[in-house]
């Protein structure tokens, strides 16, 4: 069973329930959802310390960068997301293990999801 | 008599509790002074701090005292406090967070939670929070503290009472008296209506009930035969007549469904010497139901309302204000000594205990309560077949239990306060006492009544 780890701003329109309805993840990936307050909260040695876990994926939802509360936080976390998908893919471990999606409405959230899922289960 | 005692032991909790603010640091934008803010922290957070990996979390949100020093003094301005969402995120509208983890201070320490920097928040609220009791017995500090002054009692007494004795001729008894219990704190223990609890946790709750000498009360269903050396602490919860015959003779309190009630006299001739329990929803027809169930000897009636201390109706009225009420109409019918009345739903804080036997019930039946001083988060996802994030199930029945004591004796002094605080000796006296008390819609009834009439 693949388990992956799914952080989400608390400033998406969309609570914990609504998200996990959405995404509607199949039965061999569980999923563990977890509210942050700024998807820029998430620093670069705590994502490195969860994929050290037996976690297998990490994604990001986090606010359309033009609408960010904090002005940059979304920015923020594509720079993080992508520096650590440089250490990722040096140590040969594959970026796929981690993602950041910028959540806008309902269906571009259903995509999400079946991104998530197609990445997951290519994982090996 | 023994003074009662409660020993406590600091248990501390297996998973860190999410704390109530959450520090973030940017990293980007760092100046790279030579004296960070963060080595200056004056408790230490940067160095305490340890991700973990059950959780999958930082733990700087517990260490954190909200001090802002860091906050303030960091010259790039890179670090900021904000409220944390999984702190938002456990208990419920009623069961808030600041409840959850004052339940879990007092499991853990055992003792009677302090804030300290006074009280901000309103002056009444819904549910418990528009009553005040009466604390006209403060006259000064005292000097060593609750337990230095005379014995305050605890006690309460579980069955039903005769309102009066009869002698023969020859001065012999000729009344029989029915079974009592008397246990030494008026809280009782039972399991929430929800949830797929573990075998160690129903033995961490057995086990506390021995120690604390209280009663708990289990489920049929539950009830094996490694249960059988807390007999007699032990309560046993029936849905059927079947269930009931199959039950050990030696067991103390038998609890039947309001259905099974017709049969009370049946169950109390097969067993003479064991207290019947009949529990009953709080709904607009409890109060007609106890006076019918009094009159035909019943001993002790438990009401229960749901998690958030409702009744089930429509236009569901508070547990507080339907016991007042259930317990006025016994005391009209003059009944209301014969009969113990316990109520159990949305008890989450020492002080409902006491404002609960103020409207009239002899003690409190803690449900939820038990598992959050279990660290249970009330996600309910047990509920949806998710793994419990805890992992509740297994649990060290030794620890459950430790912790279970050491709520009860914060509980247990903060009840002693009331009562030192209104001048009682004995938690008895208290039962009913809404003299004592002032009731906001009284209060509000009071000021504007005049004005209405014009």
């Amino acid at each position: 069973m693949k388990r992956v780890v799914i952080f989400f701003c608390q400033n998406l329109s969309y609570n914990k329930e609504e998200i996990f309805k959405v995404l509607d993840f199949p039965s061999e990936i569980s999923i563990r959802l977890m509210p942050i307050p700024c998807s820029a909260e998430i620093s670069v040695g705590f994502l490195l310390k969860i994929l050290e876990t037996d976690i297998d994926a990490i994604f990001i939802l986090a606010c359309p960068v033009t609408s960010c509360q904090f002005g940059e936080g979304s920015i923020r976390a594509k720079k993080k997301v992508a520096y650590i998908q440089k250490i990722l893919d040096e140590l040969g471990l594959g970026k796929d293990k981690l993602g950041v999606f910028e959540v806008d409405n309902s269906e571009n959230l259903q995509q999400i999801g079946r991104n998530i899922k197609k990445r997951c289960l290519s994982i090996t | 008599m023994p003074k009662y005692h409660i020993n406590v032991k600091i248990t501390p909790s297996r998973f860190l509790p999410p704390g109530k603010y959450l520090l973030i640091d940017r990293e980007e934008g760092c100046l790279g002074c030579k004296y960070c803010v963060k080595k200056l922290c004056p408790y230490d957070v940067y160095n305490k701090r340890k991700f973990d990996s059950i959780q999958l979390r930082d733990t700087i949100d517990y260490y954190c005292r909200n001090c802002l020093y860091c906050v303030e003094a960091c010259p790039g301005g890179t670090i900021s406090l904000v409220v944390n969402p999984a702190y938002r995120e456990i208990g419920d509208s009623y069961w808030k967070p600041e409840i959850i983890t004052k339940i879990w201070r007092q499991a853990e320490t055992g003792m009677i939670p302090v804030s300290g920097a006074g009280y901000r928040g309103p002056f009444v609220g819904s549910g418990f929070d528009n009553m005040w009791t009466d604390m006209s017995e403060i006259v000064r500090p005292t000097r060593d503290g609750i337990h230095g002054r005379e014995y305050i009692s605890t006690d309460i007494e579980i069955g039903r009472k005769l309102s009066y004795l009869v002698f023969d001729a020859q001065g012999k008894l000729t009344s029989s008296t029915p079974p009592l219990i008397e246990i030494p704190i008026p809280m009782l223990f039972c399991l929430p209506e929800w949830g797929n609890w573990g075998r160690s946790v129903l033995f961490s709750i057995a086990k506390a009930a021995r120690t604390l000498n209280t009663l708990f009360i289990i489920p049929f269903a539950q009830f094996t035969k490694d249960f059988y050396p807390y007999i007699d602490n032990l309560g046993i919860s029936v849905e059927s007549l079947e269930e009931i015959s199959a039950l050990p003779k030696d067991v103390k309190l038998i609890e039947i469904p309001y259905s099974l009630s017709q049969n009370l006299q049946a169950i109390k001739t097969s067993y003479p010497q064991t207290i019947v329990m009949i529990k009953i929803p709080l709904s607009p027809e409890a109060k007609q139901r106890s006076l019918t169930l009094t009159k035909n000897n019943a001993e002790v009636l438990h009401f229960y309302a749901d998690d958030h201390g409702l009744e089930f109706a429509e236009k569901p009225r508070f547990i507080k204000d339907i016991i007042k009420d259930i317990h006025l109409s016994l005391v009209d019918e003059g009944i209301r000594d014969e009969v113990t009345i316990l109520a159990s739903g949305g008890i989450a804080m020492a002080e409902h205990v006491a404002k609960t036997i103020i409207c009239g019930a002899d003690g409190a039946i803690l449900d939820q309560l038990l598992m959050v001083a279990l660290e249970c988060r009330l996600c309910k996802d047990c509920m949806q077949g998710i793994a419990c994030p805890i992992d509740i199930e297994n649990i060290e029945p030794d620890w459950g239990a430790q912790r279970l004591i050491n709520l009860m004796n914060a509980w247990r002094d903060q009840l002693l306060e009331v009562l030192g605080a209104m001048g009682m000796r004995d938690v008895r006296r208290l039962r009913g006492e809404m003299g004592r008390a002032i009731f906001y819609e009284d209060v509000l009834n009071e000021a504007f009544t005049s004005i209405k009439k014009r």
